[in-house]
């Protein structure tokens, strides 16, 4: 980081909240000492931790953030009533609450922290826990890999020309020799979600040379339209240096809410994903 | 492509790094603290933002509250809604599919990854 640097500035002000969420951490222990605690009480607490996480991740500062995700995974569980927030279990937390202000206050002044006293807490959250959370602790991290946040983003924004769609419904479904050809189904509630099938075919366009046929065979008669109901579908045919998997990422957002199929390089066996993973949202 | 976003976050750093993000990126950035506040500043923007990030635990009405609330407003019915969490796993994503979320960001963010999401719900 350069001295004109904003990552400086809120990396900065990051440990200014920290002190304050630290604070409320410890208003919130102490409710819960006097027995005076309601559900925001354990909400609080929990979020102080939370964000203590959340922000540390953004920094790499590995060991606060892998002390955090533990103590907010026992606190995640006494806020959704697993686990009892008895004498001893609060005085763990107390502890606890010192070893993240000892932990932040190391990463602030880039000084060594406690490693015994905290290897001794973490092991004590554990035990809260109720099962070797080391493994979930590793899985989990795996998805919450701090990095360094680089701003020259490289990307291609724009792009303003529309897509060209051939409406006609092929006779039979086209035979294309190579590259990937994606067969997409929206469902109704993916309309509902905010979804929009257009910004896809449009990503999928920047990933090289696209060709899209839109199946319109089932429009209904006007009188029986249903404006909330999907008519339209798909068939796309893709060229392209991209693997199977950066094709597939364009859909992550809607692939429980259409029918996706997606063959050529690396294609597997296996079935599509199910057409219903989560409930459609209803308004 | 230039858009305008609500982020909101009860994390300071969070709103600081988002704004920041956003702002490199040529985009316009509202922020909001919580759901509340989030709502308010929903409707005092004319017109409606082309996308709106959100924080799930947050004070006062959280992530999943704010996303039913806004969907139950009629012109807000089908803005897309980007949840950003530090969880990734199913159980968090069907709880704000439910409440009608578009997609989701985890944190900590990479800035390339949240401009491919706002790609993903705006083309």
């Amino acid at each position: 980081m350069s001295d004109d640097d904003p990552m400086i500035e809120i990396r900065a002000s990051f440990f200014v909240e920290c002190e304050e969420l630290l604070e409320s951490l410890q208003d919130g222990l102490q409710t819960m000492d006097d027995g005076a605690a309601d559900d925001e009480t354990i909400n609080v607490v929990f979020r102080a931790v939370h964000s203590i996480k959340g922000g540390a991740g953004a920094f790499g500062l590995d060991n606060l953030v892998r002390f955090a995700h533990q103590f907010e995974s026992v606190l995640d569980g006494v806020r959704s009533g697993n686990i009892t927030a008895d004498r001893n279990a609060i005085s763990t937390f107390f502890q606890s609450g010192d070893i993240l202000a000892d932990l932040v206050r190391a990463a602030r002044d880039d000084t060594e922290s406690d490693t015994e006293r905290t290897q001794s807490i973490l092991k004590s959250l554990e035990t809260i826990l109720g099962h070797d959370s080391n493994e979930v602790v590793e899985e989990e991290i795996d998805d919450f890999q701090p990095m360094s946040l680089v701003m020259d983003l490289g990307l291609d924004v724009g792009g303003e020309s529309d897509l060209v769609l051939s409406e006609l419904p092929p006779p039979h479904m086209p035979v294309f020799e190579d590259g990937y050809t994606i067969n997409f189904i929206p469902d109704s509630s993916l309309y509902v979600s905010g979804n929009e099938p257009l910004h896809l075919l449009r990503l999928l366009r920047e990933m090289g040379q696209l060709e899209v046929i839109c199946d319109t065979s089932s429009i209904p008669a006007l009188s029986e339209i249903d404006v909330e109901k999907s008519y339209l579908s798909w068939t796309i045919h893709l060229t392209t240096d991209e693997d199977q998997e950066a094709v597939r990422e364009v859909f992550d957002f809607v692939a429980d809410l259409c029918h996706l199929t997606i063959s050529g390089p690396g294609s597997s066996a296996s079935p599509p994903p199910p057409r219903h993973l989560y409930p459609p949202y209803q308004p | 492509m230039s858009l305008t976003i609500l982020a909101v976050d009860d994390s300071r750093t969070i709103r600081d790094m988002l704004s920041l993000t956003l702002k490199q990126a040529g985009f316009t950035t509202h922020l909001a603290d919580d759901g509340v506040h989030g709502i308010e500043v929903l409707e005092g923007l004319s017109p409606p933002p082309d996308v709106i990030i959100t924080d799930i635990n947050m004070p006062r009405m959280d992530g999943f509250g704010f996303i039913e609330a806004v969907r139950n407003i009629e012109k807000y019915r089908t803005i897309p809604i980007l949840v950003l969490t530090t969880e990734s796993g199913a159980d968090l994503k069907q709880r704000a599919r439910y409440a009608g979320a578009t997609g989701w960001i985890v944190k900590p963010f990479e800035p390339k990854k949240l401009i491919r999401a706002l790609q993903m719900v705006t083309g």
